[in-house]
């Protein structure tokens, strides 16, 4: 061997040296367990071979989840993860392995506790978020202090979100149907209506003009032989026919009032008991005509209620003249009154074995214009004003009224309830003090229409009374200085600047004694009015034209 | 083919910067367990100034020549000179730090 050159003798010793180092690295490493993969030369080329650990098939199912598996250790970093995982990430797994998990959780996210689960968004090389779910499992190991499974949520929420717009969609589409189809019963009601208006008028048209010719004929009848024995039957007829018309168009009008909040009550207590038998006395005859028997037992006890005499005689009057005019000879009318199983309130039931009324027919009696409903075709008589009238007469009663019916042909039945008020104290049943003679009262009427004025004065005067009249303000307060009248009538609307509230003012300040009793004469009957007529210091108030009748049993009632 | 991952390149000071290779097989645990242990170590104690290049051997095994690579997983320290080599899944962490020569951070 030649050792001529030392330098180079030291260098391979070094390489040798370095060699055996590496060597026994390896063997230590090997030892320890700590590699798995050697680089072998096979046919002048480097291969690397693999030690199969017993973990192998284990390692496989993991790879093969279609969830992400991280462990981690203490500090969150990453110890291993699938390809799952790196696929989510959109990263390599040897920039992943390593790493702490929270690199790559979406900022918005929380942070990851132990053996907790929750959604999170997972951050992708790209930028772009990842729902995920991630549930955390503590580990007793010596190294891997946790492991996370991940579960994708893209389909999952795609799938949510589809489901959620479909819903909305479907909730859309029947929200629309629903308006369509309310807009559809809107417009089929309105139609519905405009057709029995047009119904309405032409069978008002007829009924008006029907009364016409019989009192045309009564009329030539009179100009031939105004001293003939026919007289008295040609004014029997124009009375009749007058008094049809009057009550239709009375009808008529009280129910545009009623529908308008206009028509006022005089409301007072009164027996609905008392009321009843009276107005079953008038129609007696009528159903006796007719053919039809009455049942109509009476109550032992009184009904109270807070009523207009007039305004409910007239419904009941309505009901039962339908009644009779609905069945057919030989039929029953039952009328009974009675107090509700509560106490609360009056109930007054009428009952005929008539036509009947199918249920459409029933569902639309109240209604105004509702003609037909109950002619069928049989060619009776009438506007159909005289239900919706009772209807909103008994509502301003704070009543209500229901009708029944069992089909055509098998009777009607219509029930009023009424709010009953509690029994009257025992000493104020028995004031039924006698009649009194009419007293004559000193009477000022202001009315500054000359008509109206003379009229009335010469009524009250028929009625036994002193009357003067005046036909403005000042002038009626410069009569009353002299006249000192006890009952004053007042017109409201009076002209010049001093309306008829400022006369009652005058009167009440001025005058002493003033008048004892002062009533307003309105052509309105608001409620705004009746209040302003009490503030001006009026006792009572009327609508013009006064009924002379209710004048009569006004000035009859005066306290003095 | 081997991945350069660039973790960090703030400071370049040959005295102070550490470059670092390490030579896998694939995602086998022991390439996986010396990646994570690895980066955990360098983020501990070289924060700042290190990187990591990472090279398959399996994608290409020629390159074992270049640094006579005959286990895996091998780390080599090409900076600071002198180039140094630890075998192993570097679980050890005295040994690694020992073996790359690193000082032990004071906290």
């Amino acid at each position: 061997m030649n050792y001529e050159n030392v330098d180079e003798l030291v260098r391979q010793n070094e390489d040798i040296r370095k060699r055996l180092e590496d060597a026994e690295q390896v063997i230590q490493a090997i030892r320890s367990d700590q590699v798995d993969g050697f680089v072998v030369e096979q046919e002048g080329s480097n291969k690397v071979l693999l030690l199969e650990s017993a973990e192998g098939p284990y390692r496989i199912l993991v790879e093969r989840m279609h969830q992400g598996a991280v462990a981690i250790d203490s500090d969150g970093r990453i110890l291993y993860c699938n390809g799952r995982f790196c696929e989510m990430l959109r990263r390599r797994t040897d920039e992943v392995i390593g790493a702490p998990v929270h690199r790559f959780l979406a900022s918005t996210s929380g942070p990851l506790g132990a053996d907790s689960q929750g959604e999170f968004g997972l951050e992708s090389a790209d930028g772009s978020h990842t729902p995920v779910h991630i549930t955390v499992n503590s580990l007793q190991d010596a190294r891997a202090a946790a492991y996370l499974i991940v579960t994708d949520l893209t389909d999952h929420k795609a799938r949510q979100k589809a489901e959620q717009a479909a819903a909305v969609l479907a909730r859309e589409l029947e929200e629309r149907k629903r308006a369509e189809a309310a807009l559809r019963a809107s417009e089929a009601r309105l139609a519905e209506a405009d057709r029995r208006k047009n119904e309405f008028l032409a069978v008002l048209a007829h009924e008006l003009r029907n009364p016409l010719g019989p009192i045309r004929n009564a009329v030539h009848v009179l100009d031939r032989e105004p001293e003939g024995p026919l007289v008295a039957e040609a004014r029997g007829i124009i009375e009749r026919q007058v008094t049809h018309m009057a009550r239709l168009t009375d009808d008529l009008l009280d129910v545009s009032r009623v529908a308008a909040g206009r028509l006022l009550l005089r409301r007072k207590r009164l027996d609905l008991v008392q009321l009843l038998s009276e107005v079953v006395e008038d129609y007696r005859g009528t159903l006796e005509a007719a053919g039809l028997a009455l049942e109509f037992p009476l109550p032992e006890q009184p009904l109270w209620v807070n009523g207009d005499s007039t305004r409910l005689a007239q419904v009941m009057g309505n009901i039962i003249h339908n009644a009779s005019k609905f069945t057919e000879a030989g039929g029953r009318v039952e009328i009974c009154a009675s107090e509700s199983p509560d106490g609360k309130s009056a109930l007054i039931a009428i009952r005929d074995t008539g036509m009947g009324m199918d249920a459409e027919a029933l569902e639309r009696i109240f209604d105004a214009f509702s003609l037909g409903a109950r002619m069928g075709g049989s060619g009776q008589e009438g506007l159909g004003v005289g239900m919706a009238l009772a209807r909103g007469l008994i509502e301003l009663h704070e009543g209500s009224i229901i009708a029944a019916s069992e089909g055509r042909a098998r009777g009607s039945q219509f029930t009023i309830r009424l709010p009953l008020l509690p029994e009257p104290q025992p000493d104020a049943i028995t004031v039924h003090a006698a009649p009194a003679l009419p007293r004559s009262y000193r009477i000022l009427v202001i009315e500054d229409n000359p008509d109206a004025a003379d009229s009335l004065q010469i009524l009250l005067r028929l009625m036994g009374h002193v009357v003067k009249k005046a036909y403005n303000g000042p002038a009626g307060i410069e009569v009353a200085r002299r006249f000192r009248p006890e009952v004053v009538l007042c017109d409201i609307g009076l002209p010049g600047n001093m309306s008829g509230y400022d006369v009652a003012h005058a009167l009440r300040r001025e005058i002493s004694p003033g008048p004892a009793f002062m009533v307003a004469l309105t052509g309105y009957g608001q409620e705004d009015d009746l209040r302003k007529a009490h503030e001006a210091g009026f006792d009572f108030h009327m609508i013009k034209p006064a009924d002379p009748k209710e004048l009569e049993q006004l000035l009859a009632s005066l306290p003095v | 083919m081997s991945h350069k991952n660039s973790e960090s390149e703030s400071t370049r000071d040959a005295r102070e910067f550490w470059d670092l290779r390490l030579y896998i097989a694939g995602e086998t645990p022991k390439s996986n367990a010396a990646l994570a242990n690895l980066r955990g170590l360098c983020e501990t104690h070289l924060s700042g100034k290190y990187r990591i290049e990472v090279i398959d051997l399996r994608q290409n095994p020629e390159l074992a020549m270049a640094d006579q690579i005959i286990a895996i997983p091998t780390l080599v320290r090409k900076l600071p000179m002198p180039i140094r080599k630890i075998i192993g899944d570097l679980s050890n962490t005295d040994r690694a730090l020992v073996g790359l020569q690193i000082e032990r951070r004071i906290h």
